[in-house]
């Protein structure tokens, strides 16, 4: 195959040559082993060439200045936890609330999107709450000065929301968990609290194809 | 009724604790000395009233401002709207 000229409305009368037919007539859906493959078949790629590759089943365009996947966005899986245990804390060290939740990616290029929804109550004490999303070990999102209204007096907030998009950049069980603390050490603030009642957490964890 | 956390309030003001549900097990001392699982669940019978007074304090305190500030709660209440 000749390597892609772009598209051409011929007139009538004109003479179709050997190069027209490989640059314009065979442009259709380019199949090729792999990336490497194409790049070594179409060295000068136009902008809204197409192709296939049999190494990842997904089909490209080229805008210009890359091969971009069609396709991508798509939800492949979601995870959801609920945790309804009211749990405060007194204390500026961080420690897990008690929401987690865990993913297996079905592809390292996916990425996860995070959201958690969790009822938080400051007591009536001059503190405010900081939150923390994280992905195994690693802190991917922090939340700070959360009901912060400077005075020695309880406020209820509803709901905090963490939402962040993730790229974990694996295939193996992946667990995320939320951790809180109370920025004032003697003052404590409560999460799956709100309006006086015990409440619920969750965590929706969503695999987005690349 | 008190909580768990309304008991660690009280036994422990100065905090460095973490508490899960209102079970002795859900308690993380992080930061502080622990307290016996007794002494927790005998702090039940007096976490009520200690709440109590914490609400009555916070309420005086508030009324003392109004005070000085020469108003009734009702008529700070028609000022914040």
């Amino acid at each position: 195959m000749g390597a892609p000229l772009g598209f051409k409305t011929f007139a009538t009368g004109d003479v179709l040559t050997a190069a027209d037919t490989n640059g314009y007539l065979m442009q259709g859906v380019w199949v090729f082993a792999d990336a490497a493959a194409r790049t070594a078949a179409v060295t000068s790629p136009q902008e809204g060439n197409y192709s296939y590759l049999k190494s990842d089943d997904k089909t490209y365009y080229y805008n210009g200045s890359a091969w971009t996947a069609l396709g991508g966005g798509k939800v492949l899986q979601v995870v959801n936890a609920i945790y309804g245990t009211e749990t405060s804390t007194a204390s500026s060290t961080y420690a897990d609330t008690g929401l987690t939740a865990t993913i297996t990616p079905s592809l390292s290029t996916s990425k996860v999107l995070a959201l958690v929804t969790m009822p938080f109550y400051k007591d009536i004490s001059n503190t405010n709450g900081e939150f923390k999303l994280i992905r195994t070990s690693t802190t991917i999102a922090t939340l700070s000065n959360i009901a912060y209204n400077g005075a020695a007096t309880g406020l209820d907030i509803g709901t905090v929301s963490i939402n962040y998009l993730d790229s974990p950049a694996t295939t193996s069980a992946t667990t995320y968990k939320v951790q809180f603390c109370s920025q004032a050490n003697s003052s404590r603030v409560i999460i799956n609290r709100a309006g006086g009642q015990t409440n619920q957490s969750s965590m929706t964890l969503m695999e987005i194809g690349a | 009724m008190a909580t768990g956390s309304d008991v660690l309030s009280m036994l422990i003001p100065n905090g460095g604790w973490v508490i899960s549900g209102d079970d002795f097990s859900g308690i993380n001392f992080i930061d502080c000395d622990p307290i016996s699982e007794s002494d927790f669940k005998a702090g039940f019978a007096k976490a009520d009233k200690w709440l109590a007074d914490q609400v009555k304090a916070n309420a005086d305190a508030k009324s003392a401002v109004l005070s000085k500030l020469g108003l009734t709660a009702e008529e700070a209440a028609l000022l914040i709207g």
